[in-house]
């Protein structure tokens, strides 16, 4: 092999194995999804979604989008596009949804990918790419989040055409202004906070104009390019508006005024305000401390995420104080401020506007891509780095990066379909977070607890397990809990059988009846699952005696039937 | 200009491409200075296929561009030769005569030409290792649409029967068996169609189902079923009824036992819907497990015109 077809086939190399990887996760999310419980914010979304199809669909009559709950306030792009793929499903409707999401998801990974392919070449992308598929956090809500997994497949795709419009500009193509439009339209039709990226394109422009001015001295020329610039973004956020509208019925109706009057009553959220344990102690939503968001981060992704996300912010900060005294190179380094922007600005925003905070960072989730885009770069950057100093040390730091990430696999692995609830090493593992923290907020233990209280029911009792109704109860919601249920199970508010999550330690209630199953992940328990009964009662059902058949031969048995 | 070699003069052909693309793009940039970036390119594409050492002159290059050059059509071909020899001529006037001779809207289009041209020509003249790259990309793209395809499609034929089940479903018009049935083959029986018709040609009310299977047994099985249905339904295993629950009214459940010996046995499961919801399934379990679904294995399709009087006669052991 000659030296230029080596060198070819190196640089090639990270772009064959991200392929490779989004093949298998594409795999994975067609042999998986329906392994992933049913969250609880999901049967409102799917009511949301059928009650925008019927708005649609009736153009207006059935209106009932308008006033559901307090979702009329939420674009409905995901859950609309749920109502549609559920019309056409031969799915579950939850499978559906989780299928869908799941792909949603993928679209999120492939974002990932190409931003950061678009600021560390190849191995940035392919870094970039592998953090995000070991994020467990990120993987699991992918399934089984209506709202904040798309919203986050939406934001790096919105972000990502911003820095690239960023690193273009002037020579912005139309192409690229329009699939910047579609990418902002992908984060506003799911969550208002899509306007974020609105405001990251605000400042591009705004920014391009100053360092214009700056570079020439002449300030004309800096209002020629915002006027340049800036008509031709104001048509990329009316794409984007256009298509955050399609599925938002209470926005159709005030196309202006409504998105920033949910905008306003989204920061003055106030519905959940309930008590959690965060670090041992036990707070409130409103009361969140400023460290509720940086410490839930720095626990909930892959180390190798926190380490390299660390080291790629100390080494911006530091090339960023370097080229800001040259303005040609200040110009330069932006579209990377622009990431650093997009991962430091909403975490701030909340810690300084005392936002409510719950559910661990899941309202946050959308920072997980970006991050693993800085992260991915940076470990990218810090090969190039050591490759010219000396030539085993790339060697090194990819053979460690890629245990690290291998080991990420493992855990996903055992995780698996609860995902979401792990958490990394530097909160002490997850023995050390039990009763500490939030972990399986969203029951996605329930679905396996029901099974293994089958399993545990049969196997004790085959003889009278399906003669015997067994009554169920639950800690949560119990319309999802049913949905697991064999026929033979029944939920009843004084059910003898009790099964709890972590939420609420809510596992930890009924502790002196026997436990008879456990959900466990990596030695904690997620799932207790605890039998209240007394032996009397157990209600049989009636027994049911072998009947003579009325007539076993149909009356029309003879007749010819119609071909299917 | 004097590149070593086609391939390196088809990347430079490129970057002329790129830089004049982004001064044409820049709103705030005098589009004449793409221009002398646009001639070049042309004339390291030229050098680049031809394999010539040197530069063609200018009418070489625009008899080629206008007759052989290909990625173009006939009229593409004119329309960019004629640009590009107004370009040539403006190039050779003093700069200080010069006037302005293509518009910038002219200069873009001119410019996108010159791209699709290189996009065919580039892949061959990078050489085979390029090629083997562009090959490798498009290898990669297709197997992540082909994972989605084939994903989709084991997903649906996964949830949906088409027509291989192993029960025979004859689908009645009435709720007692009456008038012509419709014929389908199902690979459970695990309906849950609320207030849906279970079939185009069925009403969502007051119809009737029979399903009939043959299960194959390689050993002798105390086996246990379990029916659910809203309204009546009843499972025989070898004409004799196992669970019954022939009963209008909402849902209910019953189970029953049965030892079976090796061999083979007839399951028949009778359905009927009043109205409301409608809903029937079967679990069953024959080997000790935990009660679910009859896998596909254990049971055979006992034909289309099965003999009522020995539904398995066709079906080997």
């Amino acid at each position: 092999m000659s030296a230029t077809s080596s060198r070819a086939l190196r640089s090639t190399l990270p772009d064959v194995a991200s392929v490779l990887v989004l093949i298998v996760s594409t795999w994975l999310v067609f042999t998986t999804f329906d392994d992933f419980a049913i969250s609880w914010d999901e049967p409102v979304h799917l009511s949301y979604g059928n009650h925008i199809l019927d708005w649609l669909e009736t153009r207006g009559e059935d209106d009932s989008a308008l006033h559901f709950r307090r979702d009329y306030l939420y674009g409905g792009g995901f859950d609309g596009l749920g109502a549609l793929a559920r019309r056409y499903s031969v799915l579950d409707p939850y499978d559906t949804l989780h299928l869908l999401g799941g792909l949603i998801g993928l679209i999120g990974l492939i974002g990932v990918w190409r931003l950061g392919r678009f600021l560390g070449g190849p191995w940035g992308g392919w870094w970039s790419l592998a953090f995000i598929v070991g994020t467990p956090v990120y993987w699991g809500h992918m399934f089984f989040n209506p709202k904040d997994g798309p919203f986050a497949a939406g934001y790096i795709w919105g972000l990502y055409y911003v820095i690239r419009v960023a690193a273009a500009m002037p020579a912005v193509s139309r192409g690229l202004w329009i699939k910047l439009g579609l990418g902002l339209g992908a984060a506003l039709c799911v969550r208002i906070a899509g306007l974020l990226v609105v405001c990251y394109l605000g400042l591009a422009v705004v920014a391009y104009g100053a360092f214009r001015g700056w570079v020439t001295g002449r300030w004309l020329e800096a209002s020629r390019a915002w006027w340049s610039m800036g008509w031709r973004a104001a048509i990329s956020v009316c794409i984007g508006w256009a298509g955050m509208l399609v599925f938002w019925p209470w926005a159709q109706l005030r196309p202006i005024s409504g998105p920033f009057h949910s905008l306003s009553n989204m920061t003055h959220f106030n519905l959940h305000n309930r008590s959690f344990p965060f670090g041992g102690r036990w707070i409130r939503t409103y009361e969140a401390p400023w460290d509720y968001l940086p410490r839930l981060f720095a626990f909930k992704l892959p180390e190798v995420v926190v380490v390299a996300l660390c080291a790629g912010g100390l080494l911006g900060a530091y090339l960023a104080y370097k080229r800001f005294r040259d303005p040609e190179q200040a110009q330069r380094s932006f579209a990377h401020g622009l990431l650093a922007l997009g991962i430091l600005l909403p975490p701030i925003y909340a810690i300084v506007r005392g936002s409510p905070l719950y559910d661990g960072v899941r309202h946050f989730l959308f920072l997980a891509p970006p991050i693993c885009a800085a992260a991915g770069i940076t470990v990218a950057w810090l090969q190039a780095y050591t490759a010219e100093r000396r030539r085993w040390l790339p060697l090194v730091l990819v053979g460690v990066v890629l245990v690290l990430c291998g080991r990420q696999v493992a855990v996903m692995h055992h995780m698996h379909p609860i995902e979401y609830a792990w958490f990394n090493a530097f909160s002490g593992g997850m023995h050390r977070v039990e009763n500490r923290y939030d972990i399986d907020y969203y029951g996605g233990s329930y679905k396996e607890a029901i099974e293994r209280l089958e399993e545990y029911l049969w196997q004790k009792e085959p003889d009278k397990f399906l003669s015997t109704t067994y009554t169920v109860r639950g800690c949560g919601p119990s319309g999802i809990i049913k949905r697991y249920f064999p026929p033979n199970f029944e939920y009843a508010k004084r059910g003898r059988f009790y099964t709890g999550f972590t939420r609420a330690k809510c596992h930890l209630q009924h502790g002196k009846y026997p436990e008879v199953a456990r959900v466990e992940r990596l030695g904690i328990p997620l799932n207790i699952i605890r039998d209240l009964r007394p032996e009397e009662s157990i209600r049989p059902s009636k027994p049911v005696a072998p009947a003579t058949p009325p007539d076993p031969t149909p009356k029309a048995a003879k007749e010819a039937p119609h071909e299917p | 200009m004097n590149p070593e070699t086609p391939a390196k003069a088809v990347v430079r052909a490129r970057q002329e491409v790129a830089a004049a693309l982004s001064i044409l793009l820049d709103p705030a940039s005098d589009s004449t200075s793409a221009e002398p970036h646009l001639i070049d390119a042309w004339r390291l594409l030229h050098q680049s296929v031809t394999g010539a050492d040197e530069a063609a002159d200018d009418e070489t290059l625009l008899a080629w561009l206008r007759t052989e050059c290909a990625g173009l059509s006939g009229p593409a071909r004119k329309r960019v030769g004629d640009v590009l020899a107004q370009l040539i001529a403006g190039a050779a006037t003093p700069s200080a005569n010069r006037t302005r001779s293509v518009s910038s809207r002219k200069l873009l289009s001119h410019a996108r030409d010159a791209g699709q041209a290189l996009d065919h020509y580039e892949p061959s003249q990078r050489g085979p290792s390029a090629m083997r790259m562009i090959w490798l990309g498009r290898i990669a793209k297709a197997a992540v649409v082909l994972v989605l395809a084939v994903g989709f499609v084991v997903t649906i034929r996964g949830n949906q029967d088409f027509g291989t089940g192993a029960w025979h479903g004859s689908y009645y018009p009435t709720k007692d068996f009456g008038g012509q049935p419709t014929l389908r083959r199902d690979a459970d029986v695990n309906f849950n169609w609320a207030s849906k018709p279970p079939h185009e040609r069925i009403s969502a009310d007051l119809f009737s189902v029979q399903w009939n299977t043959c299960l194959v047994l390689d050993e002798a099985s105390k086996a246990l079923f379990e029916l659910r249905s809203n309204d009546g339904s009843r499972l025989l295993v070898d004409g004799k009824v196992v669970v019954d629950l022939w009963k209008s009214g909402t849902t209910r459940r019953g189970d029953g036992s049965i030892d079976l010996a090796p061999g083979v046995h007839h399951l028949q499961i009778d359905y009927y819907e009043v109205r409301g919801h409608a809903l029937v399934a079967l679990r069953a379990s024959l080997q000790g497990e935990k009660p679910t679904s009859i896998p596909d294995s254990l049971l055979r399709y006992p034909g289309d015109n099965f003999d009522p009087e020995n539904p398995c006669g066709s079906v080997e052991e």
